[in-house]
């Protein structure tokens, strides 16, 4: 099997339960960004932790939040729920930023490298960004 | 959805083409399958990680490498686990199914249901419960056109 069929595998596989996973083209960005900055040589281990989540996300829905150590982010102006995936372990601390479209669209829409270990996350720089892209991907 | 802004899941696999094979891929399928489940039943039984191993009587690290795809699991622990859990367990290495699409997407589908399975994007397949939902919405359209052989 060459790499080609295993990621259809993969494709097939996540989209079982009837929808699709969307990014925003600068959620992308961001990932890409990470793996040649901050992870070089751990992509493989990023890559497992990253489809957990999408498995996650694919089992779960709104309610991914309750696995691992995931969050809902409260922005209360808009009252929209977004989600913070966390991608963990010994060298990797990133943060993936989501929300839904209805109840069954995940959007996906920044990531980035936490640094400080064990330090709680500071969003409030981040959701700004996911308002502004979100809209951007309604409109 | 604004397409200009949106990227599918291609978009994102595609980054790691070049640092994944094959069998990465396929492990992180694999070891996210079973970590989901372990997942999803411990949350069914309402437990927290604590509880959960000490229901196991395994130690608390241990369910949190299960959980976090950080364990290289034996079919012996995976059967360990499944029988202690009330779950099945299935390990098959077997050829992805592939169809021959046809000129004509309803007769593709059609093979497909005879088949009981369906045709994915790049023409191979385990997806029983996508079909099953072209199906039950009479979506013979998707997934076919774009990579008709």
């Amino acid at each position: 099997m060459n790499k080609r069929q295993a990621f259809a595998l993969l494709r097939c596989y996540l989209r079982e339960y009837g929808g699709n996973f969307y990014f925003h083209s600068q959620f992308v960005k961001d990932l890409g960004d990470i793996l040649s900055q901050n992870v070089s040589g751990h992509e493989k281990r990023l890559f497992q932790l990253l489809i957990k989540q999408l498995e996650y996300v694919k089992n779960m829905g709104v309610r991914v939040n309750e696995a691992d150590s995931n969050e809902i982010l409260s922005h209360t102006q808009t009252g929209r729920i977004y989600y913070s995936l966390h991608l963990t372990d010994k060298v990797l601390n990133i943060r993936l930023l989501m929300t839904f479209f209805g109840e069954n669209e995940p959007v996906f829409l920044a990531a980035f490298f936490e640094r400080a270990g064990k330090r709680k996350s500071d969003y409030s720089k981040w959701i700004p960004i996911m308002e502004r892209r979100r809209k951007q991907m309604e409109e | 959805m604004k397409k200009e802004y949106c990227c599918g899941l291609d978009d994102l696999l595609n980054l790691f083409d070049e640092t994944l094979s094959a069998s990465d891929i396929l492990a992180a399928k694999a070891l996210a399958e079973v970590s989901g489940s372990i997942v999803s039943r411990r949350m069914e039984m309402g437990m927290t990680q604590k509880e959960f191993s000490k229901y196991l009587g395994v130690s608390q690290s241990m369910v949190s490498k299960w959980e976090s795809t950080d364990y290289n699991f034996t079919v012996k622990a995976l059967a360990d686990i499944a029988a202690k859990l009330d779950l099945d367990l299935t390990v098959r290495l077997r050829k992805p199914y592939e169809v021959k699409v046809s000129h004509n997407v309803k007769t593709l589908w059609k093979t497909a249901a005879a088949e009981n399975t369906a045709f994915c994007d790049a023409g191979y397949l385990n997806a029983r419960p996508f079909f099953k939902f072209c199906v039950n919405y009479q979506d013979f359209s998707s997934p076919l056109t774009a990579t008709a052989k």
